[in-house]
Formats: structure tokens, C-alpha cells, sequence
């Protein structure tokens, strides 16, 4: 069975498909846009009995700079896109099993879209929830 | 052994350990309530009855998997045949507190494709025994 931390890179490695975008499977302290963070969310445990499977939440933050905003918004659009090379989903679902070490996973949903600020710092971001079978 | 959560339930299938693919199990045994009342009884009185013939079912909750030696794999080829489940509650160790239930079911069930969109792919069967469902301790 992974561990939590086994699936956040798993899942930051499969965000690292997308060419240009950098990836985090821990929270930065500073973050340097485009970045797609990796969030635990919760843990469902004992799906099924003798330690067989657990459901995984995790939110994976997607952040663009808008020093213009319309070139930021087109990222952001790409990144939420169902297909095609820029699509979070496809490249997080491009390995469904993480090289193995989990039963499968799912991209079910955009949770938010819209304006962050960090640091005083103007965003865009976009956030997916992701479910984890391990 | 005191009360329990069921997390811990180890479940073969014809030795086939499909524990990690099942969140519900069920062994029920009921009999036949056969009447005994006869005519003449008063109607205020109480009717009667003996038990009559036994019988059990075993039910399980599967999460399909079509990996080998799994769900699947194990199952599909047993359609029409006579199986062996062996359930024990708490752990591989049977013991006093820890009894091993065995059953010798009929496979005469299976949902081979079951599936909604986003959810994991989930079937039930519920299997007739043939003869006793025996209790271990040992």
C-alpha cells in the first residue's frame, strides 16, 4: 500500500508531463508561476476489509501569473481543458496507477477557478479534485 | 473478544483470498417454520411449531477486479459449481474468539460487468449453501 507521500509525487510526476508546467508535491513557501501544487484533502480508510483499499482526496492547484491577464486566462483554460497535451486531467490520468504503486485514480472535477492572491501577489488558479483508490 | 468494528474479516474463495476486493459479508442461516397447530385448539391458545428444514446463504459485496488470481478470475470460471468460502471475523488466527466459518455454496451468481460512471465497479451475490455451514475454533 503507497504512502501518502509516494502518491503525492506519483501524482506531481504525472503533472510533469505537461510541458512548461513546474510541479510541487508539497506546499512551496514561494511559488513561481506556472506551478501545480499537490494536496492531501482526506482519507477514507477501509473501503474494504483487512487493510485491502483506501480512498484518497487531493486537491492540486493549478497557478498562473496575470501580469496579462488574457494570456494567463488561456493558460488556465489549457490547463483545465478535458484533452490535449495542456490538460491536467489527461496528464494526471496518463499513468492511473502511478507506476504501480496505487489501484487506480480519477480527475472527477474543476472545484474553482478564478483569482488568488499569495504574498500580496496577484494569481489565476484553477483547482481539480482528485480521487486516489490505493 | 469483545465487540468489534469489521475491518479485520479474512474471506477465501476455494482458497482463493479475495479479502482485499470485499467491504460486506453475510452468512445467514434460517429454518423452516413448520405448523404444528391442530384442530381443536381453542382459539384463544397459542399455535405451535417445530423448525424444519435448514438452510444458509452466504453474501458478499465485491469490488470487481480483473487482475489474475482476482475478483474475476477466480469467480468466472465457477458459475454452476460448488464452492468453498471460508470466513473469519478478526484476523487469519482462529481461535476460541476468533471462529472460522465455512460454507459450501452453490455459485450460481455473477454480475461480470456492473458499473457506474465515476464509481468503482461494485457487484453483490448471494450464494445458497448446500449442506451445514460449520463453525471452527481451531
Amino acid at each position: 500500500m503507497a504512502t501518502i507521500t509516494e502518491i503525492r509525487d506519483g501524482l506531481a510526476a504525472n503533472l510533469a508531463t505537461i510541458t512548461g508546467l513546474r510541479t510541487s508535491s508539497t506546499v512551496p513557501d514561494n511559488i513561481n508561476p506556472p506551478i501545480a501544487i499537490v494536496e492531501p484533502q482526506s482519507i477514507n480508510f477501509d473501503m474494504t476489509f483487512n487493510r485491502g483499499l483506501d480512498e484518497y482526496q487531493f486537491k492540486i492547484t493549478v497557478i498562473a501569473g496575470r501580469a496579462d491577464e488574457r494570456s494567463g486566462q488561456n493558460k488556465i483554460d489549457g490547463y483545465c481543458s478535458p484533452t490535449g497535451s495542456g490538460s491536467v486531467k489527461t496528464a494526471v490520468e496518463s499513468d492511473k496507477t502511478l507506476g504501480g504503486i496505487v489501484q487506480n485514480l480519477r480527475v472527477s472535477g474543476l472545484s474553482s477557478y478564478g483569482s488568488i492572491t499569495i504574498a500580496e501577489v496577484p494569481y489565476l488558479a484553477a483547482e481539480f479534485a482528485v480521487t486516489v483508490y490505493s | 473478544m469483545a465487540k468489534f468494528v469489521a475491518t479485520n474479516f479474512i474471506i477465501t474463495l476455494n482458497g482463493v483470498d479475495l479479502t482485499s476486493s470485499l467491504n460486506s459479508v453475510t452468512i445467514e442461516t434460517s429454518s423452516n417454520e413448520v405448523e404444528t397447530t391442530t384442530f381443536g385448539t381453542a382459539s384463544t391458545a397459542y399455535r405451535t411449531v417445530v423448525g424444519g428444514i435448514v438452510s444458509s446463504t452466504v453474501k458478499l459485496d465485491f469490488y470487481q477486479d480483473y487482475a489474475a488470481s482476482s475478483v474475476d478470475a477466480t469467480i468466472n470460471g465457477l458459475i454452476n459449481t460448488i464452492g468453498t468460502i471460508v470466513v473469519k471475523p478478526a484476523g487469519t488466527a482462529v481461535s476460541a474468539t476468533n471462529p472460522s466459518y465455512t460454507a459450501t455454496c452453490l455459485i450460481n451468481a455473477y454480475t461480470p460487468i456492473s458499473g457506474q460512471i465515476g464509481d468503482l465497479s461494485s457487484f453483490s451475490v448471494t450464494w445458497p449453501t448446500t449442506g451445514a455451514v460449520t463453525r471452527a475454533t481451531v
